[in-house]
């Protein structure tokens, strides 16, 4: 196969990638416009106390092992921890300005409103709902943890320690409470209404209506307005920053699924479309190939039937040659014989 | 290959140099760490990094410590004989550039980097030769150059409070021209300044001529007007070195960095005020100002015309009878609210529609604007950050919280008075009137209280008990009425809040709030749901007793610690602290 076929089809297989990448983006865009009511819960650390009492009721509702420590003993506050598989919400304790008092920051699944998990599962084990959650079907799961790689939040952990069932683990939003009409279970315990469940345009009206009605109190900016293309658990923070409280400034507004559609969306066509291009490549050039062989076969064999041709026309040609040959030598015998005849008539005559 | 090996060499040069300079960083600091111990905040740091004027600089700025020089200079033997000028060059007249080696004149970015590393670097040498001990020497840049100084600067502006300059002052006391000593002005005759002559010559705060960067003036001899930074430097540390000079051990002011912007040493400039000015002392700056004034716009504006070619009524809010010598007790300076210039704020700058010469800040926006302390409800915004008032106030609007509130200053007389504002406010405002204002306000203002009160101790509830939501904890019982008693005593001393504190169930509002104020406010619970509604805003019953109660006690300091002056009261509880406040159900 030359070069140049080479490149063409390489070319042709490029657009077919690209017009594959656009497809996805427009249905991950979909799915937000859909949602226009999601739930959500607003976050607002000034005035988070630090009490634990999310921790405890996220605990109970989801019957999830007893901690080491107990929910009442705030020492823990003094080391930094994250979500793990029992675990699924952690309030940390920062120090933002020295001299001034700390401010918490309660950590769970921010349930994103295109999340990324969901984009990088190739089973759908996740699913963005309506009430605002990101629920997870374990039965699908196969455990690939794609997903837990693709949280800008670090939030899903895994259960290392289960041999033969092991799930990802995220907060659930308390999607089944959700389902029966009740609240997460950390925010009808949260005793200072630091968490807020609603709807999350509701939400981010009561959060920008804090923020005009209390001048010089909060940053100016809502987290999870725009992070990651917009979360449902969405914060407010007090001045200084965001970036304070440990959270990542500089995620972007772009969603997971439109960072990565592009080159998830190239799983399938690599998937489908290479199979066939590589086997319709391997034809092509095996066909030529074929086609090569078998006129090297003819010429072969054109070859070797005009070589026996020749041979058989010079061994013709010999053979005649050798019979006139031995015809001429016969008659030459034939004369001799004759005259010698012809000569013994005469000489016994003579005799 | 060769190229490689070139690139190699370059990069080992460069991991040598990089090792070598931060050997020798590591040994400076060393060195450093040894001569001031845990002297890293400075309030002499000066940044050198006038090249940026010229365009991006190539090396990191110079911190230069001033004070660290003077007095390394000043074991010199032969320092008395130049004394600031080592450094510091000086006019004909005599007048100290502050400019290191060099007078006022522009200069190319070589002459002044020259004149930097010439100077600089040339008698670090000259002291290295004598075996002193100097400053860096060599050509390193870092030495100098270095992007990350081991000090941090704890400089702060210096404020000539009232108790300075009444000490200022009393060292001029015997002088024949007592203000003439620092305050000057600019003489159209001499093209010169000159000092003042009278005291009511003086244009009052340095900062009304010298700004924050130093201005031309076409046409004015000399052009410039130095920079607030310039000429206070060149006018106070020159007049206490000159003083310092002229006879041994003579009292005088400091003439080093820290000596005026160190926070140490202005606590105790602070002390030794407090000490050496008498208690009895008339502090107050007179400059011809009303004791009592009604603050109303200039009627200087134009009128405007109605139909038939007559001037139209106009009708303006209600004056506002303010107390200025009370005021002026309240504040160190008079550029606390006279920011640009004495006088009437709204003579020239801040007309009721807003001028030019005041920024085009109208004279509502100019008293009512919360974010500015030289504004009225700014400044009073300020003081309800201070504990005693932050507990109720933090969680308040700032500045004029509703219209109700507008009365609270704009005083609507009555009867006789009624009046008698209309006979003022029918002339415009002049020499004439203030007599006739100062009345009035004086009046207007008597009606006003003094201290904050509220309704009599027996009709105050001792305790209230919070007990609706009980579930996991006992109800909750709040001693109702020491909480009132302990706000008012923290107010007892505060004219501000007495005056603004109007009615008796005004200090009720700070927890009974959103509802009109009375005796008898209705129950937490009419407004306050029992159960949180999804993207409710208004916090249900639970949150609401928390913020409230916890709020209050972070704002005003008092978590955790013991308030009440009664043998073995306990301390306020943290706000984690559940038990503290309810006891724990026992199930």
């Amino acid at each position: 196969m030359k070069r140049r076929h080479f490149l063409g089809l390489l070319g042709a297989t490029g657009l077919s990638l690209t017009a594959g990448v656009s497809k996805a983006r427009a249905s991950s865009a979909a799915d937000v416009t859909g949602l226009p009511n999601v739930g959500g819960v607003l976050f607002d650390a000034t005035r988070c106390i630090g009490c634990r009492k999310c921790e405890a009721a996220c605990n109970q509702v989801n019957e999830l092992p007893k901690p080491a420590k107990p929910f009442d003993d705030l020492t823990v506050l003094e080391t930094r921890r994250r979500t793990d598989a029992k675990t699924y919400t952690v309030v940390n304790k920062y120090l933002p300005e020295a001299g001034k008092p700390p401010v918490f920051r309660k950590i769970q699944c921010n349930h994103c409103l295109e999340p990324a998990c969901a984009s990088a599962c190739f089973v759908h084990a996740f699913k963005k709902t309506e009430s605002g959650a990101v629920v997870y079907d374990p039965s699908v799961c196969v455990g690939c943890r794609y997903c837990i790689v693709a949280c800008p939040f670090n939030i899903p952990t895994y259960e290392y320690d289960k041999a033969l069932t092991p799930r990802v683990m995220k907060c659930t939003m308390c999607y089944p409470r959700l389902l029966e009409g009740k609240l997460p279970g950390c925010v009808e315990a949260c005793p200072k209404e630091a968490l807020v469940f609603g709807k999350r345009r509701e939400l981010l009206n009561i959060a920008w209506d804090r923020i005009g009605a209390n001048p010089g109190r909060y940053v100016e900016h809502v987290y999870g307005e725009r992070e990651m293309g917009g979360t449902s658990w969405i914060y407010m923070a007090p001045k200084p920053s965001f970036a304070a409280l440990g959270m990542d400034e500089h995620l972007g507004t772009a969603s997971a699924p439109e960072l990565t559609s592009g080159a998830l969306a190239a799983v399938p066509a690599v998937a489908g479309v290479w199979p066939v291009l590589l086997t319709g490549l391997y034809a092509i050039s095996k066909r030529k190939e074929k086609i090569a062989e078998e006129e090297k076969k003819a010429a072969v064999e054109a070859a070797i039937a005009k070589a026996s041709a020749d041979a058989e026309a010079k061994l013709a040609e010999e053979l005649g040659k050798a019979e006139v040959a031995n015809k001429r030598r016969i008659e030459v015998e034939v004369k001799k014989a004759l005259e010698a005849a012809a000569k013994q008539a005469e000489g016994g005559e003579d005799a | 290959m060769k190229n490689g090996k070139r690139r190699i060499n370059k990069l080992l040069v460069c991991l040598a140099v990089c090792g070598l300079g931060g050997l020798s960083a590591l040994s400076a600091g060393l060195v450093a760490a040894k001569e001031q111990p845990g002297d890293k905040q400075r309030a002499d740091i000066v940044s050198i990094d006038e090249m940026r004027t010229y365009g991006p600089l190539t090396q990191p700025k110079v911190v230069f410590l001033h004070d660290k020089h003077t007095a390394a200079l000043g074991k010199q033997k032969d320092f008395y004989k130049k004394e600031c000028g080592t450094c510091h060059q000086s006019s004909k007249e005599g007048t100290m550039y502050l400019g290191f080696m060099r007078d006022d004149t522009p200069m190319t970015v070589e002459a002044l980097r020259d004149t930097f590393h010439t100077n600089c670097i040339g008698c670090h040498m000259t002291m290295a030769a004598a075996g002193q001990k100097t400053g860096p020497k060599d050509v390193q840049c870092k030495g100098c150059h270095n992007g990350t100084p081991d000090v941090t600067s704890n400089w702060q502006p210096i404020t000539v409070d009232k108790r300075l300059h009444f000490r200022h002052a009393a060292t001029q006391e015997r002088s024949e021209n007592k203000c003439g000593a620092c305050h000057h002005v600019y003489d159209d005759v001499a093209a010169k300044t000159v000092p003042v002559k009278k005291e009511d010559q003086v244009p009052g705060s340095c900062a009304y001529c010298h700004g924050e960067a130093t201005t031309t003036v076409a046409g004015r001899k000399p052009e410039k007007i130095r920079s607030l930074r310039l000429a206070a430097h060149g006018e106070c540390v020159t007049c206490h070195r000159a003083t310092a000079a002229a006879a041994k051990d003579a009292p005088t002011g400091p003439s080093t960095c820290a000596g005026c912007h160190g926070p140490l040493d202005q606590k105790a400039i602070a002390e030794t005020s407090l000490k050496r000015v008498p208690a009895d002392a008339d502090l107050r700056i007179k400059r011809g100002q009303p004791d009592l004034v009604m603050v109303r716009p200039e009627a200087t504006e134009k009128p405007v015309m109605g139909a038939d070619g007559k001037p139209v009524a106009v009708r303006n809010m209600p004056p506002v009878p303010f107390d200025h010598k009370y005021h002026e007790a309240k504040s160190e300076t008079c550029v606390a609210c006279h920011h640009g210039a004495l006088g009437s704020c709204s003579a020239a700058c801040h007309t009721v529609s807003g001028a030019k010469e005041g920024n085009y800040v109208p004279l509502a926006q100019a008293m009512h604007a919360t974010d500015a302390t030289r504004s009225c409800a700014g400044c009073h915004a300020k003081e309800q950050q201070r504990p005693e008032c932050a507990g109720c106030h933090s969680h308040m609007k700032k500045g004029v919280g509703d219209n109700a509130a507008c009365a609270s200053c704009h005083v609507t007389p009555t009867g006789e008075l009624a009046q008698a504002e209309v006979t003022l406010l029918a002339k415009p405002k002049g020499k004439d009137t203030e007599a006739a204002a100062a009345e009035l306000a004086g009046k207007l203002l008597a009606a006003k209280r003094d201290v904050t009160a509220t309704f009599p101790a027996e009709d105050i509830p001792e305790t209230v008990t919070i007990g609706s939501l009980s579930k996991d904890y006992d109800p909750s019982i709040l001693p109702h009425r020491a909480i009132v008693q302990s706000m008012l005593a923290g107010m007892k001393d505060s004219k501000l809040a007495g005056a603004f504190h109007e009615g008796d169930a005004a200090v009720c509002q700070g927890c009974h709030h959103m509802s009109p104020a009375s005796k008898t406010p209705p129950r937490c619970g009419n407004c306050h749901p029992a159960v949180e509604t999804p993207g409710q805003s208004r916090p249900a019953l639970k949150a609401a007793f928390h913020t409230q109660c916890m709020g209050c006690h972070t704002a005003m300091g008092i978590e955790g610690k013991v308030v009440s002056k009664d043998a073995g009261a306990k301390p306020v509880p943290k706000a984690t602290d559940c038990t503290g406040c309810h006891k724990e159900k026992k199930h």
